[in-house]
């Protein structure tokens, strides 16, 4: 018996049956989709500047989004994964909540602390006559809210990975801690950086029910493509299904991109 | 006999192992959301034609999509005639199609109207936030021809999905004013509301749909919201009778 037919002997009959059956599950959807597209119109739908306008904004602000969440995420995952911080298991709950929100509720948080009559919101109104709600960093402030945990709880498995040994090395040899840090503890853990990056970019691409509540609906400065395809379903569901494919077709150029490289990286395994 | 019915249906859905066929199902209603309190007070008496029916709500534009794609409805209501005539256009109804009710569009502000709105040239102010319903959706299109048709400019910071968004923004204190239902904004206890005038240029109208004939009592139904006890349940939340 050779390896190759041992191995294909061991995988049980019933993994196998499931694990397709939940590959259906995810193809499926795709399919009809694709099927249900009208792709005649879809360049129309590219030359629509509402469309155009929508796929921007969304491209923008989630960029801004995921730099944001790099520089935020990173230093709050170093907190958790070495510091000696106390109740870091309540910090690490607190601030990985919202991924697990219905964002609506998360949206409705935005209101309570920094729409218009917030607790924050009513002092940057009052003193600084700085309104958030209804403009795009409202939206940018949305996607970060319910899409940095993705990055923060990668990159602290990366940091809790990560061999301390070659840290020691370069400090017995005099490395200050930002030395350690910059040139040797991140150049180790960039794979899930760059993979936290990539599900908190995914994430923040298809924010919706955050940026509706928080940010409202506005032409150019708060309607992303996910809230396109919403109202499109309401009016033309032929535009909802070529915005939906549009979106399909972005995130699948970036996972192709990614492929092998960095993706595999997500979950640890690379 | 209803009784007996419902075990005989009972029977037959145990029969199909809950897979339903064509005419295998309770009366079923879809309504425009704004019905939701009208329609759910008649669906618990039992004297009504709408005992014990099922009743699905949301807007207009996505149940008529849902029963152009083959849901089993029986009675379909919509809070705008297009939707009815796109599906008679393409086949559907069983008999001419009923206005059941009107409504009307308010002005929807914070309670005690700290901003002083009385009129709707007033949503014009620069300072006055406004939030609108979104094109499309039957209350965006409303609003938009009556301001049109009143020649009113208004520039709004925020399209909403329907009206309850639309009341939750205003409620919330996010904006100063917004568009909405004379119906929607009775229900809310947090807002005030201001009629318009010019709200006669647009005329708001819920039509009735019958979608099945025989099992279904859905001429029972539209009968019956044409008649007293519908008439008492429609006014009572706001609704004026056509």
């Amino acid at each position: 018996m050779s390896k190759r037919q041992r191995d294909e002997a061991q995988i049980p009959i019933v993994l196998s049956v499931l694990g397709i059956l939940a590959v259906v599950f995810f193809v499926l959807p795709l399919v009809a989709l694709a099927i249900r597209v009208p792709w005649s119109s879809l360049f129309d739908a590219l030359g629509n500047d509402a469309t155009v306008e929508a796929l921007v904004l969304s491209v923008v602000t989630s960029l801004v989004t995921t730099s944001l969440a790099v520089i935020l995420g990173v230093p709050l995952a170093w907190l958790l994964a070495r510091s000696t911080m106390p109740g870091r298991q309540i910090v690490r709950g607190l601030c990985t909540l919202s991924m697990v929100l219905p964002p609506v509720v998360a949206g409705v948080a935005l209101l309570a602390s920094l729409g218009r009559r917030g607790v924050v919101g009513q002092v940057l109104d009052d003193w600084f006559g700085l309104r958030l709600p209804f403009t795009m960093p409202a939206v940018i402030i949305a996607q970060l809210f319910v899409a940095m945990p993705f990055l923060v709880l990668t990159v602290e498995s990366g940091f809790a990975r990560a061999s301390t040994n070659v840290e020691d090395a370069a400090r017995t040899l005099g490395a200050s801690p930002w030395y350690v840090f910059s040139r040797v503890t991140l150049p180790a853990t960039r794979p899930a950086i760059v993979a936290g990056a990539v599900l908190t970019w995914a994430r923040a691409l298809g924010e919706f029910g955050a940026t509706i509540t928080f940010a409202g609906n506005f032409p150019g400065a708060t309607r992303t493509l996910p809230i396109a395809t919403y109202l499109a379903l309401e009016t033309n569901v032929d535009d909802a299904l070529l915005i939906s494919m549009l979106m399909v077709i972005l995130s699948l150029i970036i996972l192709v991109a990614l492929r092998g490289r960095w993706v595999g990286a997500i979950g640890g395994v690379r | 006999m209803r009784s007996i019915a419902q075990l005989l249906l009972a029977g037959s859905l145990l029969a199909s192992c809950g897979l339903s066929a064509e005419g295998d199902h309770d009366a079923v209603v879809f309504a425009a959301s704004s019905l939701v309190d009208v329609l759910t007070e008649l669906s618990t008496d039992e004297e009504s034609a709408f005992f014990g029916v099922i009743l699905s709500f949301a807007s207009s534009a996505s149940l008529a999509a849902q029963v152009a794609d083959g849901a089993p409805v029986d009675v379909f209501i919509s809070a705008d005639r297009q939707q009815v005539n796109n599906l008679l256009a393409a086949g559907f109804g069983v008999s001419a199609p009923q206005v059941i009710a009107r409504n009307s569009l308010v002005i929807a502000v914070e309670a005690g109207n700290p901003l002083g709105i009385e009129t709707l040239d007033d949503l014009s102010r620069s300072d006055v936030l406004l939030a609108l319903a979104a094109p499309g959706v039957p209350l965006g299109t409303y609003s938009e021809s009556m301001l049109i048709a009143a020649d009113v400019e208004v520039s709004p910071v925020t399209f909403e999905a329907d009206a309850r968004a639309v009341l939750a923004k205003v409620t919330l204190g996010e904006v100063d004013a917004g568009i909405v239902y004379l119906t929607d904004a009775k229900s809310s206890s947090d807002v005030e509301f201001i009629d318009i005038p010019q709200a006669d240029l647009v005329s708001v109208e819920y039509v009735a749909l019958q979608l099945s004939e025989g099992t279904g009592r859905s001429d029972e139904m539209i009968s019956e919201l044409l008649g007293f006890r519908g008439e008492q349940a429609l006014t009572r939340q706001g609704f004026v009778l056509p």
